[in-house]
């Protein structure tokens, strides 16, 4: 429920620097929880007590109440209570916690006024004031009490921690604990306070049902009802608003979206019932009319019915698909809580769920859920209920094993796996529903900076904060862990060390004939050069000058001819088959008439394998087989020489099968012949 | 390779004698084959990849190829599949009369230039086709491999009539699929019925696309800027469920189907001044009363939280994990070696590890630039297969994500029924007998379809074909009551009855009486104002309804119209000439 308050800060005379600036800090933090955390409908009030003069409805009407000052009467907080808090001094005043509690309650009582809104009052003190008329007490705590007026005290145990006690306190820690107490509130010290405050909490969320109606096991059904259990929350989203214009008219201008439909045809702006819906379908667009779209989706009552139930074992959480649903009886319908009681503990005892179908709204479309029992530790009884998929959720990807790869290491790798594992323990308190979300977090964080520096100083352009405590802390995995020992890490990569690859920038093909030490690359550099020390190969990882110098690629040239070749071949404006493919094959000639050493045998293996792979792919066979026929003609008469290629790749060596292709010509056939006698009699010969 | 995320998808149907035989279905093999061909070419419309599919027949009479090879017959070439190729592989499903021949499995694939994955499908009952042939049989081999070389996967869908022998995968087809990708799973048993064949074609439905590569730092006590590069592993990122969404929709302009043209504009609420530069764009909270601004790169700098990838932090036992803590689809993680050498085998470690530990990893997630981070489980998960060595659960890891503090809702529990005692022991075993009695055997999540997109796809199908009956869809997720009343008929009736004689006692919540009071005092506030305002405007109703000629009622706008049915509790729903006449009808029978 929705709270009233009305916050009470001790100014009085016994006040000091420090706890003037430790009840500064408090009353913010108190005040930006509030409204942070807060209902819209709740009231903010703030009374300061020990004031030197008087200004509260109290006195006005029957006097008396003469260091009570309201500032702010209960109403809907906004950010200019956080001036009167930062720039409250110590008034000198003598503190009357009496005194400020009757005001504060009479304040309380006027605004609730028949509201839905829980009374409160937090009183902030350094508690060193003596009480002159506490035996007034037992007159007013009826009358608190009836109103159900709540009180929590802040600062009494700072009381008691300080060294030197003083009989004021005692007694004055005793009087308010005891009011505390009798009022339902808590008494806390400073320290415990800030740090109560500094953790976030959940702001609530109102209740709506997500079906209310029968849930249906063949002939039975029963009325139940399913609210959100688990659901992934979305933090706030900012509206949009125009800089410029929102400066220059100091208030917001909020940006406006708007999407307008114009015709191709004669450019007229189109009428929302000028226009029908097209869907794809697959490539094809297929025109939907207005009459037909009902026709494309499927609608079915309102239901919610068990299919079956299974073993709760064959299931697995990996395939949820959804948030979850808890679902509890009717609790105004007797038979219906007889019923779900009776069915949860059968499901619990049996260990089963259940496969439902869940249309949640008449003419919606139906899903598959998971339904399944659970027993609360607090002994509420639930189902919950989960999307499944269905087979056009699913996507089979077949991967290799894993096991022949985990077995293949040995002891100490296992060993220095397992030491690591257990250096890495969570603590048993450890989970994720108790960490908040990091971003909301943040955010929170930074709107509460923001609002508070805006309204202190009447300027919109502020830095973000550093992380709050809080952020920091469950942002170090370290602050989970149950040690924090780093020799198993050190131990774990000595047994597997890892290498990173380096991802080779992919650029364009150099298009020109020189090779690449024949460019000179002083022109394209800036002319300021960055850094002395800088590479040229640095340099050339993030500018690729190639690109910007380099032409198209016509021909295949004797420096990179298989990267010239596959260029050409994969050129998308012209079709360069036949001329790479015959350019390729004159590169290939050509090198093997070259003197034999090791670097031509290297190019030629290299253009052969490439050349060999492309006549597979574009079915020219032939042209291949022709071309080893060739070459091995003329190495059996000695005008060149293979043998050193022969023996490194032989496999290049053996004729391409082309299917089909033998029927075409009797020429084709003969010189097959040809080529598998010549190739038998080359490697018989080696 | 992969420069091109398409797959080229090529099926050769053996299109001999024995594929007329009938399977156990009572249908031909290759009306089985073509059937699940056309399955295929569905789903590659609906998943809408852009890749090319292409169906081959071999073993014809007659040839029809761009290369006169013999025996080969090019049913659909390869290229995006429409709505046509589907409807002509229906019409071939009802009329296999193929022209049968003796001929050679001799199949050739041309796939041209494109760098695209590649497969062929081989649908065919025939384990030995080169029987006595050994150097044909070499050449086909070898052919067989140059395709692999060139990169293509050559996968096998082995098929069995009543009348045929066991397929005996080692004869032929061993050397000419071999093992050129890890992917391949050789299919020992031939396949029977249609069903079974579906579920294989399923398996090999979906190319394997990656979502994200991803990296995994191990160590959490390094901090951003300061880690060494290699306390992290490399990671695949795969979404093994996927719901599937409707197609894309475009607007078209009504009198001749064209694309309309679409401007989208953003402007001041006030001047009506249009935006020109997004570095104009501020991003505006209301907090209490104020507006806080953050700009773009404020914004950004706010969501980065932490390094992008996942981060570990610690291990915990598996039993913590609970079902009820779900929020979203889960991912699926394989190590990989692409990124940094070494992921696999020590993932493959940790891995055992924690399969024998019984361990999950906490990891903090944030997979891309823009989204916020989150907390996650890596869950193990060991290798599983089917009775037909078909795999069903891969090795890797499951990702679940895990909820925050703010994901959890509580207010239901102020809903909760109080009850006074525990059912009796003979109604928990009643509900007992009625869950044995409705037990099914499995969960095949291929038994359940979606019937919205199955409406959508086949209504958008039938409109491009021009069809005039929308095809009827099966709803798949609904059961038979009737039958299940019958199967468990004593068992409800026991359980209704002890239920009805041993009600629990419950303590009743007290309806709150917020809402209607509010909503009658509302109505009051709003008729008393109503007829206030009526009364300022000093209209003489009687004369105006009388005034029929003249359009007297008529002349009024709806929202004075309105204003007359609050105040006096007369219907405001409807069209004008509705109110106008209800409000005429009033008049003639009250007296006002």
């Amino acid at each position: 429920m929705s709270e009233a308050i009305v916050l009470v800060c001790d100014i009085g005379h016994t006040l000091d620097a420090q706890s003037l600036n430790q009840l500064k800090q408090l009353s913010v933090a108190f005040f930006l929880r509030c409204i942070t955390y807060g209902s819209w409908r709740q009231l903010f009030g703030l009374v300061f007590m020990g004031a030197t003069k008087p200004e509260n409805h109290l006195h006005n009407i029957l006097g008396g109440y003469t260091h009570i000052k309201t500032l702010v009467v209960p109403e809907r907080p906004d950010m200019s209570l956080v001036k009167y808090l930062y720039h409250c001094q110590v008034e000198g005043g003598f503190s009357d916690y009496i005194d400020a509690i009757c005001v504060s309650s009479d304040l309380l009582i006027r605004a609730v006024n028949k509201k839905k809104l829980k009374p409160r009052i937090v009183l902030i003190t350094d508690g060193k004031t003596e009480q002159l008329f506490t035996e007034q007490l037992e007159d007013i705590l009826p009358a608190l009490k009836e109103h159900s007026i709540r009180l929590d005290v802040i600062g009494v145990e700072s009381f008691l921690k300080d060294s030197v006690l003083h009989k004021v306190q005692i007694s004055n820690a005793a009087l308010l604990c005891r009011l505390a107490d009798s009022l339902d509130g808590t008494a806390l010290s400073f320290d415990d306070s800030m740090e109560q405050l500094s953790e976030p909490i959940v702001k609530s969320f109102s209740l709506r049902t997500n079906y209310s109606g029968m849930l249906q096991i063949a002939s039975v059904q029963f009325p139940v009802r399913l609210y959100t259990y688990c659901r992934e929350f979305k933090p706030p989203t900012g509206k949009r608003i125009f800089w410029s214009e929102s400066m220059e008219s100091g208030r917001q201008v909020v940006c406006v979206r708007e999407t307008h439909y114009f015709s191709v045809q004669d450019d007229r702006e189109l009428e929302p019932e000028e226009m029908i819906e097209g869907h794809f379908y697959g490539r094809t667009m297929i025109p939907v009319s207005p009459f037909d779209l009902p026709a494309l989706s499927y609608g079915a009552p309102q239901c919610l019915k068990v299919l079956g139930f299974l073993p709760k074992k064959d299931f697995a959480q990996h395939v949820l698909m959804s948030g979850v649903d808890v679902m509890i009886a009717d609790p105004n319908d007797e038979i219906s809580v007889t019923y779900f009681v009776s069915l949860t503990e059968a499901m619990l005892e049996m260990d089963r769920v259940a496969l439902c179908r869940y249309v949640q709204r008449d003419n919606t479309s139906p899903v598959l859920m998971l339904m399944w029992p659970h027993l609360k530790s607090d002994g509420i009884l639930c189902l919950f209920l989960c999307r499944l998929p269905v087979l056009e959720d699913i996507r089979h990807y077949p991967f290799p094993s894993l096991h022949s790869l985990a077995d293949s290491v040995d002891v100490e790798q296992v060993d220095a796996v397992r030491n690591w594992m257990a250096s890495k323990q969570l603590k048993d308190t450890f989970r994720s529903t108790r960490v908040f979300h990091y971003y909301h977090q943040r955010l929170l964080q930074c709107l509460q900076d923001r609002a508070v520096y805006q309204t202190l100083h009447n300027d919109e352009n502020g830095s973000l904060p550093p992380l709050s405590s809080y952020l920091e802390r469950v942002l170090d995995p370290a602050y989970f862990l149950t040690g924090r020992d780093p020799e198993p890490f050190k131990q774990l990569w000595k047994h597997f060390p890892l290498k990173k690859i380096d991802k080779t920038k992919r650029r364009k093909k150099r298009k020109i004939l020189t090779s690449p030490q024949e460019i000179s690359i002083e022109p394209y550099l800036p002319s300021v050069w960055p850094d002395r020390n800088e590479s040229l190969e640095e340099y050339q990882k993030e500018e690729p000058v190639e690109e910007i110098v380099f032409t198209e690629k016509t021909k295949v040239g004797e420096a990179t001819p298989v990267a010239d070749f596959e260029n050409m071949l994969s050129n998308k404006r012209h079709d360069w088959l036949e001329e790479a493919m015959k350019q390729m094959q004159d590169v290939i000639e050509h090198l093997l008439s070259q003197e034999e050493d090791q670097q031509r045998d290297d190019k030629i293996i290299h253009c052969l394998t490439a050349f060999r792979k492309r006549c597979i792919v574009e079915g020219e066979e032939l042209r291949y087989n022709r071309l080893l026929l060739d070459i091995v003609q003329k190495a059996t008469q000695g005008e060149i020489f293979i043998r050193n290629i022969v023996e490194r790749k032989s496999t290049l060596f053996r004729r391409i099968s082309a299917p089909g292709k033998e029927q075409i010509s009797s020429t084709n056939s003969k010189e097959e012949e040809e080529l598998e006698k010549q190739l038998e009699k080359l490697t018989s010969g080696l | 390779m992969e420069d091109d995320n398409r797959e080229l998808l090529l099926f050769a149907v053996d299109a001999r004698k024995n594929m007329y035989e009938e399977s156990e279905d009572k249908v031909p093999l290759i009306t089985m084959a073509l059937g699940c061909v056309k399955e295929v070419f569905k789903s590659r419309i609906i998943s809408d990849t852009g890749d090319l599919l292409g169906v081959v027949l071999f073993g014809t009479t007659k040839a029809n190829n761009p290369n006169d090879l013999a025996n080969i017959y090019v049913l659909l070439e390869l290229d995006v599949p429409d709505p046509e190729s589907i409807l002509y592989l229906e019409t071939l499903e009802k009329t296999p009369n193929w022209i049968m021949s003796q001929g050679l499995l001799n199949h050739a694939v041309r796939s041209k230039t494109l760098k695209v994955r590649k497969r062929l499908v081989l649908f065919t009952d025939d384990d030995d086709p080169i029987e006595n042939d050994e150097n044909q049989k070499n050449l086909t081999i070898r052919q067989a491999r140059d395709l692999a070389e060139s990169g293509m996967s050559i996968e096998l869908l082995p098929m069995k009539s009543v009348a045929s022998k066991p397929f005996d995968y080692h004869l032929f087809y061993e050397d000419v699929i071999g093992s050129t990708s890890y992917e391949l799973e050789p299919v020992n048993n031939p396949i029977s019925k249609f069903d079974e064949l579906q579920q294989h074609i399923l398996k090999k439905k979906y190319k394997k696309r990656v979502l994200n590569n991803t990296f995994l730092y191990l160590n959490s006590s390094t901090m951003e800027g300061t880690q060494s590069e290699l306390d992290a592993v490399g990671l695949e990122v795969y979404a093994l469920f996927h719901r599937p969404t409707k197609s894309k929709k475009v607007l078209l302009e009504a009198r001749n189907n064209e694309p309309v043209r679409r401007v989208t504009i953003a402007y001041s609420e006030e001047s009506g001044a249009l935006l020109t530069s997004a570095s104009d764009i501020r991003y505006s909270f209301p907090f209490a009363g104020v507006a806080c601004v953050f700009t773009p790169s404020e914004m950004e700098q706010l969501g980065h939280l932490c390094r992008h990838g996942m981060e570990l932090i610690g291990f915990e036992n598996k039993d913590k994990l609970k079902w009820q803590y779900n929020i979203r689809t889960s991912y699926f993680l394989y190590p990989s070696d692409r990124t940094i050498k070494g992921s696999q085998l020590f993932m493959a470690v940790l891995w055992k590890q924690m399969l024998q530990q019984n361990q999950i990893a906490i990891v903090r997630v944030c997979l891309r630039r823009t989204s916020y981070p989150r907390l996650a489980a890596l869950v193990p998960q060991d290798e599983k297969r089917t009775g037909s060595h078909v795999q069903r659960e891969s090795c890797g890891f499951h990702l679940i994500w895990l909820p925050f503090a703010e994901d959890i809702r509580k207010e239901w529990k102020t809903q909760y029924p109080k009850w006074n005692d525990l059912p009796s022991k003979q109604c928990v075993q009643a509900a007992m007998n009625v869950i044995s009695k409705l037990s099914i055997p499995s969960y095949e999540p291929s038994n359940y379809s979606d019937p919205d997109i199955q409406r959508y796809y086949n209504g958008l199908q039938a409109l491009a074909l021009n069809q005039s009956n929308l095809p009827q869809v099966q709803d798949t997720l609904n059961a038979d009551d009737a039958q299940m009343a019958e199967v468990a008929k004593g068992e409800l009736e026991e359980w209704t009855k002890i239920v009805a004689s041993e009600p629990v006692g419950i303590t009743k919540q007290e309806k709150s009486s917020q809402s209607p009071k509010r909503w009658y005092m509302k109505r009051a506030i709003e008729k008393k104002r109503s007829k206030q305002l009526l009364e300022e405007q000093q209209l003489d109703w009687k004369a105006l309804a009388r005034d029929e000629g003249n359009d007297g009622l008529e002349k009024q706008n709806m929202a004075v119209l309105k204003m007359f049915c609050t105040a006096y509790d007369l219907k405001k729903s409807g069209r004008k000439a509705e109110l106008v006449e209800r409000i005429r009808n009033y008049l003639q029978t009250e007296n006002i």
